[in-house]
């Protein structure tokens, strides 16, 4: 442990700069839309997209120098720089989904990507948390922003509601893990993650530190939106802004998986705590109920909200294969990071797409909005037909390596029901992937002039795409990145 | 000189890549020239779609027949994971490359006029289906393999949703869940393997593995089930009946000249010789299936109205010919089940050339709708005739020789069966024969069928080299066979051979 006063401060902040500039970023833009009138909507994208690629510059840079630290609670490994890195891209993308679709919905740019950057600050304080103190804080930064960001759609009904509906069920999931990491303060003294990893249940308390485990699975299960705790997403994903929607089924997801994976290693040695057995039942719940209902969705909005649950239950896989003993921990761990990677990717562009069919003022997020699109718009369909067809689980896409690393590394822990389970999801997702490509591709009618598409939004989507594609016939080295990040960690 | 061998050094240790990929270069003129030549586009992408035929003539000059993999190539693709990229063909796979490239751009041919709305899509579509064909018979590692048994159920789902019928949203629907149910076991069943090898996607490593009975029963079950589906046997048959009705006539031959033999190919090459000891034990069931398909097949096709529908069924029945060769386990009857494979391309390719020839001129496929049509299109009907011999298997035709090759060799392995697979071949012919007397012969019945014109050079073109080879492997099936040969014999010995050893 660390004396606060032989600290290397150069060093602390030479390691947290990325934090720090996207959270003096969203410092300085909040001040801007404070001082000025009226923000101008390039200035605050292109002030963001700098703070973003910056962030992304230095963590890469320290990712590649990978000596693990640990300073005042927050860890600086290859785990934490590798989930700074998915949450930059993701935000990195979601900025280029956002500029237009702001001034089409009349949302206010400074706040919106002030915000933003917060909720991503939020984000990488989680990924950085050696104490679940620190993870809760991340939690909750990241969560409020996100709470207004669901409602920053003006004099929209349904907006305000996503907004109250995610803020008083967040707010439950909150006081759920608060709840349990005061459990494992109980049990074990504190709260650094350092101490958790020693620590030995006396057998007076195995029960205490159950509980407290099954509290902070509650809480964490509510932000990555697994069964039975995934009830509010899909109308906090459709009354969203849709660039919002992006960035909770990516980053807010894969921050939720960060605190998980975090707790699992920490905590995973402990022979009380049923670990494979709980996430087994969580994973196969979440995959089998977010396909089933995704079946009936006719809105794309509610429908890529319970793919979005079903894919958190094929990441849960991985993350229940890791626990086994006989597991390639590091593989198979690796493999969830690729997973929730790939996950984000196809999200973000499919969702890209949803913005760019809405009209000004209203979404077109119906699946009969989207007839004959393939005749009037092809690239959008080929688009929205390729990002399908990744979270389908169709080879050469990222998806479907994503879910090859993820079911290998269940094969090799032996979980061999889970595996096809997940197969058999797998088939059951294929008929509503391809319900918007029956309507794009084989229904002619459509009447309605599709709007013009801007430029920052093309490039977004033409970013997502060549990340699906490229990444589905080469995807070895973000594998071997995302399996490096968890070799060596501290807390 | 130098050059020369360069190239054809070139040729010797790629050319398996030149043929997946030639494909692709097809895709430039249609990203390239605006839509509104079609002309120019059309006749360029069937320029290109010569390529890989020419690259297939030269795969097959140069090919030995030596029963090993040949022109093999390996890379490694995902490191961290031992995937390779790996190729090679041996004279199962071969005569399969060969049979996609040929077909290829007859369908391009053939549907010259037919496909009128999104040109560059279908021929989009149909290039990339071509690729992930040739990839799948000619991938040696698993999990290459699987990549190509999805990729090619992309474009055929987008060839029958986007340029079928009425029905066509539905048929393609199925077509995809169907395949998919059977081929995401199949992708458990894979990842399974390759744990269980010690971490080898190689066909040439899992070849050496022996698994205790029960894994290699659920391996050869997940595995089968993808190719049973595929193939179809009887009875996962019913989603072919529903996609070659609906599909475009090009979807309809490509889908019965080559994708159906993925299925049959994939019991040959991975089910059958990877698990011996299942296999074995599995024998009789898959030889009950295909004898009640080949007799089922044949007696639905008798009562079809709908001419296409009817050449579906014929397929179902003679696809299951096909297994029960193969799991005859014998040197006549393999060799039998590899020709039949080719030949139901050839034959079963035509019928639907023939089937949409006539559909484009009367937008009709029941039968009941034509009669006396050998006095109004003489040509059409001498092919109709050819081609019909050659899929009832008359002798001095292709399918003679494959059938009875068959029959030879499921006589020795289950002499009732076979017996009753005979009678089958009765029932074929009859659906078949009946057919054509309904079509052809007697007075004309309907008066717009007076005015129907005969195929045109065009047509003819597209029918001739099936004719040509039609005869060819009646005659001389020789030329075809002894490419054949050795890879028959190791199948059969590797299949027997293993068997024997783990029974001591």
């Amino acid at each position: 442990m660390n004396n606060l006063f032989q600290i290397d401060g150069m060093l602390l902040l030479r390691l947290s700069l990325p934090l720090l500039i996207i959270m003096g970023m969203a410092l300085i833009l909040l001040l801007i839309s404070a001082f000025s009138k009226k923000a101008h909507p390039t200035l605050t994208l292109v002030l963001s997209l700098v703070a973003v690629v910056t962030a992304f510059i230095l963590s890469w840079g320290l990712w590649l120098q990978g000596t693990p630290l640990s300073i005042l609670r927050l860890a600086f490994d290859r785990l934490s720089y590798g989930f700074d890195l998915l949450f930059l891209v993701a935000t990195f993308l979601t900025l280029f989904l956002s500029r237009d679709y702001l001034i089409q919905e009349k949302i206010c740019e400074g706040d919106y990507y002030a915000l933003l950057l917060f909720s991503v600050f939020g984000a990488m304080m989680i990924a950085h948390g050696a104490d679940l103190i620190v993870i809760f804080l991340g939690l909750e930064i990241m969560s409020i922003a996100a709470y207004v960001l669901a409602g920053s759609k003006a004099g929209v009904i349904r907006s305000y509601e996503a907004s109250l509906k995610y803020f008083i069920l967040g707010a439950f999931a909150s006081g759920f893990l608060l709840y349990g990491i005061a459990l494992i303060y109980g049990a074990a003294g504190s709260t650094t993650l350092a101490s958790l990893q020693n620590l030995n249940i006396p057998p007076a308390e195995p029960l205490l530190v159950l509980m407290a485990v099954a509290m902070l699975l509650i809480g964490l299960g509510f932000k990555i939106a697994a069964v039975p705790f995934h009830f509010w997403s899909p109308d906090v994903y459709e009354g969203s802004p849709t660039s919002v929607t992006a960035f909770m089924a990516s980053v807010i997801k894969a921050a939720g998986f960060a605190a998980l994976i975090r707790l699992v290693i920490c905590l995973g040695h402990l022979p009380q705590i049923p670990w494979s057995k709980a996430l087994w039942i969580l994973s196969a719940l979440t995959m089998t109920v977010g396909n089933l209902v995704a079946l009936r969705q006719t809105n794309i909005k509610r429908l890529l909200a319970y793919s979005s649950i079903a894919h958190a239950g094929y990441a849960l896989v991985g993350l229940a294969a890791a626990l086994q003993k006989n597991a390639l921990t590091e593989s198979t761990l690796g493999a969830v990071i690729f997973y929730l990677f790939a996950y984000s990717m196809t999200t973000i562009g499919a969702f890209a797409v949803v913005i760019a069919m809405g009209r000004r003022g209203e979404d077109a997020d119906e699946l009969s909005d989207f007839s004959g699109l393939a005749a009037q718009h092809p690239v959008l369909a080929a688009s929205l037909a390729i990002f399908l067809f990744s979270l389908m689980g169709m080879p050469p896409t990222i998806g479907f390596m994503g879910k090859f690393y993820v079911f290998s590394g269940a094969m090799e822990a032996g979980l061999y029901g889970l595996v096809v389970i997940g197969v058999l999801n797998s088939v059951v997702s294929a008929y509503y992937y391809l319900a918007p490509i029956v309507k794009m591709y084989f229904v002619k009618e459509r009447e309605q002039p599709l709007p013009p598409i801007s430029y920052t939004l093309l490039i977004g989507i033409f970013l997502c795409l060549f990340a699906v594609l490229y990444l589905g016939f080469f995807p070895s080295s973000l594998f071997l990145i995302a399996r490096e990040s968890v070799r060596e960690l501290v807390f | 000189m130098g050059e020369v061998r360069i190239y054809m050094m070139i040729i010797d240790t790629h050319i398996l890549s030149l043929l997946i990929f030639s494909p692709l270069l097809g895709l430039l003129p249609l990203f390239l020239i605006p839509s509104s030549q079609e002309k120019i586009i059309k006749t360029l992408v069937f320029l290109f779609s010569l390529l890989p035929l020419f690259l297939g003539v030269i795969l097959f000059s140069r090919f030995q027949g030596t029963g090993d993999f040949e022109f093999q190539e390996v890379t490694p693709w995902l490191t961290g994971f031992q995937v390779f990229y790996h190729l090679g063909v041996d004279g199962f796979s071969m005569p399969l490359v060969m049979l996609s490239t040929l077909l290829v751009p007859l369908v391009l041919l053939s549907s010259w006029n037919s496909v009128t709305k999104n040109l560059r899509g279908y021929l989009f579509f149909f290039l990339v289906l071509e690729s992930a064909m040739m990839g799948v018979f000619c991938a040696l590692d698993v999990f290459l393999f699987y990549v190509f048994w999805e990729a090619q159920l992309v474009p055929m789902y987008f060839l029958i949703g986007g340029w079928g019928g009425e029905r066509r949203i539905y048929a393609a629907i199925k077509f995809v869940l169907y395949t998919m149910v059977g081929s995401l076991l199949m992708l458990a069943a894979i990842l399974y393997l390759y744990i269980g090898s010690g971490h080898s996607f190689s066909l040439g490593d899992l070849y050496h593995l022996h698994l205790p009975f029960l894994t290699q029963a659920l391996l050869f079950g997940a595995l089968t089930l993808a190719f049973v589906i595929k193939i179809p046997l009887f009875p996962f048959h019913t989603w072919l009946p529903d996609a070659h009705v609906e599909a475009p006539t090009g979807g309809s031959v490509i889908l019965a000249g080559v994708l159906l033999k993925m299925g049959t190919y994939g019991l040959l090459r991975f089910s059958m010789p990877l698990f011996p000891l299942a296999n074995f034990y599995f024998t009789p069931l898959l030889q009950v299936l295909s004898v009640i398909g080949i007799v089922y097949g044949s007696l639905v096709a008798m009562v079809q109205p709908d001419l296409k529908k009817l050449v579906a069924y014929t397929s179902v029945a003679h696809l299951g010919f096909v297994v029960l060769g193969l799991t005859s386990m014998n040197v006549q009857g393999v060799m039998g089940a590899s020709l039949q494979m080719i030949n139901h391309g050839i034959s079963t390719g035509a019928l639907f050339f023939l089937v949409g020839m006539i559909y484009e001129r009367r937008h009709t496929r029941q039968i009941n709708d034509f009669g006396g049509l050998a006095s109004v299109m003489p040509i059409f009907t001498v092919l109709f005739l050819i081609v019909t011999f050659s899929s009832i298997a008359l002798p001095g035709t292709n399918g003679f020789v494959g059938e009875f090759l068959i029959l030879l060799g499921s006589f020795k392995a289950a002499p009732i069966l076979s017996s009753v697979a005979a009678t089958g071949v009765i029932f074929g012919a009859v659906a078949m024969l009946w057919m054509v007397k309904r079509v052809f012969f007697g007075p004309v019945t309907h008066e717009e069928n007076r005015r129907l014109l005969d195929l045109n050079s065009r047509e003819v073109m597209v029918m001739l080299p099936l004719i040509v080879l039609i005869f060819a492997i009646g005659f001389a099936p020789g030329f075809l066979t002894k490419k054949m040969d050795k890879s028959v014999v190791r199948f059969v010995e590797r299949v027997k051979g293993s068997n024997v050893i783990e029974t001591k």
